[in-house]
């Protein structure tokens, strides 16, 4: 059954069916096989989609949509390039930078994916970027987004695990950091090989008159950033205000769109947002299947009994959470996996804290991989390219992460002494 | 059709914004939350979500792996095509039935704040799949016109 | 993998003991006193049964949450539930009623109506609604409020925005003149420590295990709400069971509950250390009478919003407390 499970959904994949209606229809023939009720495939790809973090996927959206035609980004980004411009690949060091700032507010990869993608994105390609450079640079520094904290997947290990969430958070800090300096890195190489355009010079008066211009959309991550640190709003109803901020502006202030264009946006958000939650629906069927058959608790028996070297250890189950990353998301992986290893972390000579910023970490990075990446589709989707150009420009990226969390294995101090410090 | 969707969609994301904005207002200028922000956002979201899907199919702008397919002859790209909307269209059908059948057996369960009857929430799984099944046909009867492009 | 409920369908009323697998599923943590209680559950199940019937375990909400799982329980797609009685209140409004706060004064005063006449009038109400109780008495620790200034009278809890997880807790804070609002359990920590929410309202093994010490100063120990968990059998499983199988189970479910019941109380004292040594606060009340006395007043209108429940209070109340 485990590999019907597996190939069935290779297999409808591969001949082009859409990926949410590939895990139904694999999950319809499962349950039936297997004499459970159908209607629980009604039921968990209902509860897949009733999410309370997931009403963010819709309002950023729409705000990224305001955003553009409103005005708001056109004078953000002729900002930015009078800033970054100069240097070769800047668009895609703003992005990454923004991605960092914007994951010190958001908790979700998707989101953030969702917020700046559907801005920079466009603009990257407008400037002469490669649609798949542009969709791998915007899916891996999203992934900064749950490993900067405040984060989502953390809270959920934390919960599962019953371990510390505020040691989680600080614990993640230095390699979501490290993460987003060396996506910088391998962005600017990259940008450097494919001569990617940079500005000509510009005075200062013209920098001048592109701040003043722009310090409308400027002020939307500071309201954002500082209504959330001082506590007005919690991460996802930021989303709603988003978009209140970018309607008053656009309509307002800028004066560049009128009501009948905004339900147009309202119709198109609504339409990206649904491709999006018409996988995350299905993916949480696919999951429950993935439960039922029990196949990461095997999997995890299978690794513990590998060997009792606990970096070795911890090197393989990384691996692992990668691997498993690839079928399924982020927060259904940690749903999975946490319960079934927690008691066996607790009888080894492991660090809980080092061990669940890995795992969840390793499972971040799921969100890129397919056949299950939805951060990948999304930014393929918004880049308008093919979801096989941008995986292949993403390789580079996900080095990145294997090589932050291969050093976080070999010195732990890596995550552990923030924690140690600040939590006695 | 196309009117009614948008409208209805419009209504959905107006909803969204305003019961959060409102919530976030009302709870730091008056301390006073809204108890029912998550569990009707959450609601929206889900009716979005499957209207949404059945509007994606009418685009067929569902996410997917074609790395293979696009690479194969029109012909055989055609044959496939029509073999994953009919597969896709005989689940579709599957799951409304038992979709209704959700519906109907779920109309005693009562929503924790709102309490609204669960069955109007899994009722936009039903609505989503008849609009998916509606829209493939109208696809497939749109590509068998028009034939394999070679 | 065989599916909730196996062959031989046509034994109910036979002595005879088929092999069958059952799927066991819970909202608790694994290695919690409930998951521990599962287990013994499974153990003495297989023990009785020679071996006959398994029983597989899918802890901490793995197959739903906890709606979820009580709809896939009427409907056969998990064979035995283990949630807390306020959740099966998504079937009936009674089950609302035994979670509002400060009704019951204590856990033998639960055990006593369950033990009674409405114990079998829930126990009717939930067969109608496709489940069989095999057991109600498996305890949880009470409830407490955390918050950043200590909460010992009515009047502490004015605009005190306090996340509850479900409606009973919701409508009886509102009335007393809190503002309790929903947040969900991965998002609480977050909403304490920005100040979204002011405090928490849960057992304390879960304000230790999320951690919410570190964001909130005081544990008021009110204990509001004492609550027991139901062991629920699918009622399209119990179909497919002899009426020695069924037996079997009613025995395993009460035993594990004693069980469990040892564990959950031996903790007690345990978190309650464990939340002191983390710098928290636990303010204990000077009278609880007050709270008490209004929530008596407000039962008519909370009778009015669970219509089923009318009654219920009445009876409760009657149940002398030790
Ligand atoms: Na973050
Ligand atoms: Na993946």
């Amino acid at each position: 059954m485990i590999a019907f499970v597996l190939l069935s959904l290779l297999f409808l994949l591969i001949v082009g069916m859409p990926i949410g209606m590939s895990m139904f229809v694999v999950a319809m023939v499962y349950f039936y096989l297997e004499g459970i009720p159908i209607q629980l495939v009604i039921q968990q790809s209902f509860s897949g989609a009733d999410k309370f973090v997931l009403t963010a996927i819709p309002l950023f959206m729409f705000a990224g949509k305001v955003m553009n035609a409103g005005g708001i980004t056109t004078r953000i980004l002729a900002f930015c390039n009078y800033v970054v411009g100069r240097i070769v690949g800047g668009l895609a060091q703003v992005n990454i930078l923004s991605s960092m700032i914007f994951a010190g507010m958001s908790g979700c990869a998707i989101t953030d994916t969702a917020g700046l993608g559907s801005v920079l994105i466009p603009a990257m390609k407008k400037e002469g970027y490669s649609p798949e450079y542009s969709a791998a640079v915007t899916a891996s520094s999203a992934v900064a987004g749950p490993i900067i904290p405040p984060s989502v997947p953390m809270i959920v290990t934390a919960a599962i695990a019953s371990v510390s969430v505020g040691k989680l958070f600080v614990g993640a800090a230095i390699p979501g950091l490290l993460y987003g300096l060396g996506l910088m890195i391998v962005a600017y190489i990259m940008a450097r090989k494919a001569n990617y355009p940079c500005r000509a010079p510009m005075t200062v008066q013209e920098g001048w008159k592109t701040f003043k211009e722009s310090i409308w959309g400027l002020l939307a991550p500071v309201i954002i950033i500082g209504g959330i640190t001082s506590g007005v709003f919690t991460p996802t109803e930021a989303a709603a205000i988003a978009v209140v901020y970018a309607l008053i502006v656009s309509v307002f202030i800028y004066r560049e769109v009128d009501f009948k264009e905004l339900a147009q946006m309202c119709h198109e958000a609504v339409i990206s947002t649904s491709t999006i939650m018409f996988v995350v629906a299905m993916a949480a069927v696919y999951s429950y299947i993935l439960t039922r058959e029990r196949i990461t608790e095997q999997v995890a028996n299978f690794l513990f009994g590998l060997t009792g070297n606990a970096m070795v250890l911890e090197a393989i189950i990384v691996l692992a959470a990668l691997l498993i990353g690839c079928f399924l998301s982020t927060t259904p992986a940690i749903m999975l996996f946490v319960p079934v290893v927690a008691p066996l972390v607790l009888s080894l000579p492991i660090d809980p804290i080092h061990f669940y910023v890995l795992v969840t970490a390793a499972f971040c990075l799921g969100t890129l991989t397919p056949p299950v990446g939805l951060n990948l589709y999304l930014s393929a989707d918004l880049a308008q390219t093919s979801v096989e150009k941008v995986f292949r420009a993403l390789y580079p990226f996900l080095l990145v992460m294997v090589v932050v969390l291969g050093l976080c294995i070999l010195f732990p101090p890596l995550i552990t002494w923030l924690p140690n410090m600040m939590y006695r | 059709m196309e009117i009614v969707m948008k409208i209805l969609t419009t209504i959905l994301m107006v909803l969204l914004v305003v019961i959060l904005t409102a919530s976030v207002t009302l709870r730091y200028c008056f301390n006073s939350p809204i108890a029912f922000a998550e569990e009707s956002t959450r609601y929206i979201l889900v009716w979005m979500s499957f209207l949404g899907a059945g509007l994606a199919t009418k685009r067929d702008a569902h996410l997917r792996v074609d790395a293979l397919v696009t690479r194969l002859p029109g012909r055989l790209q055609f044959v496939f095509g029509l073999l994953n909307n009919l597969i896709s269209m005989v689940f579709l059908t599957i799951g409304v039935y038992f979709g209704v059948k959700i519906v109907i057996s779920a109309h005693t369960q009562i929503s924790d704040v709102l309490r609204i009857n669960i069955s109007y929430v899994y009722l936009a799984v039903v609505l989503g799949f008849m609009l998916m099944i509606f829209h493939i046909l109208k696809n497939t009867y749109y590509s068998i016109k028009k034939g394999p492009t070679i | 993998a065989g599916c909730g409920g196996g062959s031989g369908g046509d034994s109910n009323a036979g002595g005879e003991i088929n092999e069958v697998t059952l799927k066991l599923a819970h909202n608790a943590q694994v290695n919690s006193p409930i998951d521990l209680g599962t287990h013994k559950f499974a153990e003495l199940v297989e023990q009785k049964s020679s071996g006959k019937m398994t029983v597989e375990i899918y802890p901490a909400n793995q197959l739903g949450g906890n709606r979820e799982i009580i709809e896939q329980t009427t409907m056969g797609g998990i064979d035995i539930v283990v949630v807390g009685l306020g959740v099966f209140g998504y079937l009936d409004d009674r089950f609302m009623m035994m979670q509002v706060p400060f009704l019951f004064r204590s856990q033998e005063q639960i055990h006593e109506a369950l033990d009674g006449e409405l114990g079998n009038e829930l126990k009717e109400s939930m067969l109608e609604n496709s489940i069989y109780m095999l057991d109600m008495n498996w305890d949880r620790l009470p409830r407490q409020i955390t918050s950043n200034k200590p909460i010992k009278t009515i009047e502490d809890m004015k605009g005190q925005i306090i996340r509850a997880g479900a409606t009973p807790p919701i409508e009886v804070f509102k009335r007393m003149g809190a503002e309790p609002t929903k947040v969900p359990l991965n998002e609480m920590y977050l909403a304490v420590q920005q100040g979204v929410v002011h405090g928490v309202e849960l057992p304390t093994d879960y304000i230790y295990d999320y951690s919410i010490y570190e964001v909130n100063k005081y544990c008021n120990m009110l204990n509001h709400t004492y609550g027991t968990l139901g062991v629920g059998l699918s009622a399209v499983t119990k179909e497919k069971l002899s009426a020695k199988q069924l037996q079997i189970l009613e025995e395993a479910a009460k035993e594990a509950g004693e069980y469990q019941n040892e564990l959950t109380w031996n903790q007690q004292a345990d978190y309650e250390e464990k939340l002191a040594a983390a710098g928290m606060i636990l303010v204990k009340p000077d009278d609880i009478t007050p709270f008490v006395e209004a929530v008596k007043d407000m039962i008519p209108e909370l009778e009015q919003i669970w219509p089923n429940a009318k009654g219920m209070a009445e009876k409760i109340y009657a149940i002398e407390a030790e």
